[in-house]
């Protein structure tokens, strides 16, 4: 395919550059925000797929004096009622203003939330295989616990118990990087 | 505190109840519950991305390695080219990192974001690595329209000619039209490859597809389904695990897991019916039929490339047809009939570019037989009936741009009944009552803002500025539809 390069292309690349890095930068707490309220990865990550369409489309309209998070998730809040309205779940857990205080609460997060997902690689690669294995049956195979259960010959609620210990185990160990980290 | 982690992870897992959502919503009033909740999604949302990435990690060094073996490269080459894959993926984020040298696995963790947007640019192919697509490959469809597209391979145009191999969209919308008819409208980030004139291949992302009849037997195939189109319109969405989601917007098509084609029958899906499959479970699951993710795409797909204002264009599925659906909020667009020939030529109200305060009834206006056409519903109905007698009605303003020129609107009871069968929605509903055009209304002659029609010059966007109340109810816009050329 040839490429042709005229000044429009460049203004467009350079729009589009500039999308990238923000989406980037934002992306890890729109998604926090969307699995916070939608139980379906599938759902979650489709909705957050959505709203990195309708923030490209609508990039022109963001007020680069203003946080792009804040726009984001603004932007996230209503395409999460819409989900739950065109899903047909007319009993939202969230009313309009939870939606908006937990928007304020991630963001509020947003400052560490790189140094917390780069202390989790770390308690990542310390857990023991079996550990990581259940965690993989849940996280990249998307299997629930009674699927688990019935894999691994447990039962449901126990897997659910373990999965809980499980993440405690590696919440705990994220803080605990972290207050190392800073005491150095 | 593990007590209330378990509740919180059930509900991210499972969702609650009524009576467990209404308890779980008091706790939340909580600010400190709030931040639970957060700091418990987050750790959800960071552990599916870590762990998928991790995932696709080792099997791509797998396949290196399963590939080295068959050339007889060194283990140190597999490391070399797995850290290749590894840094592309991550080139767009490393301007963000600035404190000192980057630290691989910290780049690896921001290169699953990139990959988000990438569509999985970096993850070699199995055994036969799919191609860019080229001018020099032979024309099997044609970039139709874009929307804030932005494409892997650069900048391409509108009208350009796409032949077999990968397109990449990063973001916006994409149509590609096919020589043989079909239109696919992919909504970025998405990889999508073309085979051949009618088996095509969506790795990630999501599109919509509508089949004519010229069409039947395209083919799309998933990570984890082939999907055989039998004259319909449907929506596929991939997600970066390869999980695949079916939904059945008009008429029937086939699904099978992939692979086993051949050897079964696939399972006939029909208007309304939505399907799941994960990879490695080899089952294909009925679920909700939901069409949020498609919203984008779907009107594209249709030929309304634009709806501003309170034109809304309606959800794809059995019941969002004319007589079925309502919305008092809208113009609601319909699509209703595709490829029509007409035997006869057809008399319509209006057929001229221009400003109309009314959209009178032309004897001399026809359509002439012969012509291909597409036909619209804009329905106003509702909102006119609810506001018709109150006083300060608000102005219904709104415009829709089409992707053919518009050869006639139709907005007379009579000529809307006599067009219902031909051009009407076949599962609509279509109500015998006054529907279009009332007599000359007092109002008209107190000065009060008149009704607008607009038909811009190119007679692709029809704009529209009426009282709530107005004498509109619906419109029939007639679209041309060229037909289709042979392949070159």
């Amino acid at each position: 395919m040839e490429k042709r390069s005229t000044k429009r292309d460049e203004s467009e690349n350079a729009r589009r550059e500039a999308f990238t890095q923000y989406w980037m930068a934002a992306e890890p707490s729109v998604s926090a925000y969307v699995f916070a309220v939608i139980s379906s990865f599938h759902d979650a990550e489709d909705l957050v797929q959505q709203v990195a369409q309708e923030t490209a489309r609508r990039f022109d309209q963001y007020d680069p004096e203003r946080p792009f998070l804040g726009w984001a998730l603004w932007i996230t809040k209503s395409r999460v009622i819409d989900f739950y309205r065109q899903s047909g779940r007319d009993r939202l857990v969230f009313s309009d203003d939870l939606l908006i205080r937990l928007g304020e609460v991630i963001a509020s997060r947003d400052a560490g939330r790189n140094e917390r997902r780069e202390a989790l690689e770390h308690c990542l690669d310390s857990l023991p295989e079996r550990s990581r294995k259940l965690l993989d049956l849940r996280y990249v195979e998307n299997a629930h616990s009674d699927r688990i259960a019935k894999s691994l010959g447990s039962t449901s609620a126990s897997i659910r118990v373990t999965l809980t210990r499980l993440r405690d185990r590696l919440a705990a160990c994220v803080q605990k990087r972290l207050a190392m980290d800073e005491a150095r | 505190m593990t007590n209330q982690q378990e509740n919180l992870d059930q509900y991210l897992n499972s969702g609650l109840g009524p009576e467990d959502a209404s308890q779980f919503e008091q706790w939340l009033q909580e600010n400190q519950n709030l931040h639970l909740l957060a700091a418990r999604a987050e750790l959800h949302t960071d552990l599916r991305r870590s762990l998928q990435r991790r995932n696709v990690q080792q099997e791509a060094m797998a396949h290196f390695r399963d590939l080295n073996s068959q050339s007889g490269e060194t283990e140190s080459d597999t490391q070399r080219q797995a850290q290749t894959f590894s840094n592309s993926a991550s080139t767009v984020v490393s301007t963000t990192n600035t404190d000192g040298p980057p630290k691989k696995w910290f780049i690896l963790a921001m290169a699953t974001a990139a990959i988000f947007l990438l569509a999985f640019l970096s993850i070699p192919e199995a055994t036969s690595p799919p191609q860019q697509t080229d001018a020099s490959s032979p024309r099997i469809a044609r970039i139709a329209y874009q929307q804030n597209a932005g494409w892997l391979s650069g900048s391409r145009e509108t009208g350009d000619a796409i032949g077999d191999g990968v397109v990449q969209l990063e973001v916006g919308i994409a149509r590609l039209d096919f020589s043989n008819g079909a239109t696919v409208t992919l909504q970025g980030p998405a990889k999508f490859e073309i085979l051949s004139a009618d088996r095509t291949r969506l790795h990630q992302g999501v599109l919509t597809v509508h089949v004519p009849g010229t069409a039947i037997g395209f083919e799309i195939e998933t990570p984890t389904i082939d999907v055989v189109d039998l004259g319909t319109a449907f929506g596929l969405a991939v997600g970066v695990d390869g999980e695949t989601d079916v939904c059945v917007f008009e008429g029937e098509v086939e699904v099978s897991v992939i692979g086993e084609k051949s050897n079964t029958k696939g399972r006939l899906l029909h208007a309304g019916n939505a399907v799941r499959s994960t990879p490695l479970d080899g089952k294909i699951e009925s679920v909700l039929y939901e069409t949020n993710r498609f919203k984008d795409g779907w009107p594209v797909t249709s030929g309304v490339l634009q709806a501003t204002g309170l034109m809304k264009f309606v959800s794809p599925g059995p019941e969002f047809v004319p007589g079925r659906y309502e919305d008092n909020e809208h113009i609601v667009v319909f699509a209703e009939r595709q490829g029509i020939t007409l035997d006869s030529e057809i008399p319509v109200d209006l057929t001229s570019p221009g400003l109309y305060q009314r959209i009178h009834r032309h004897n001399d206006q026809k359509i002439a037989a012969g012509t291909t056409v597409r036909s619209y519903l804009l329905q106003l109905d509702p909102l006119g009936t609810r506001e018709r007698n109150s006083e300060n009605k608000p102005r219904v303003t709104g415009q829709i741009t089409f992707d053919k020129p518009v050869i006639g609107l139709i907005a007379s009871t009579s000529r809307l009944t006599n067009t219902d069968t031909l051009l009407g929605h076949p599962d609509g509903q279509y109500k015998t009552a006054r529907r279009g055009i009332e007599p000359t209304r007092k109002e008209d002659n107190l000065g009060i803002k008149r009704d607008a029609v607009i038909l811009s010059d190119d007679r692709r966007t029809l704009s529209l500025d009426l009282s709530a109340g107005s004498a509109v109810d619906q419109i029939r816009v007639i679209v041309e539809e060229t037909e289709q050329k042979p392949n070159r």
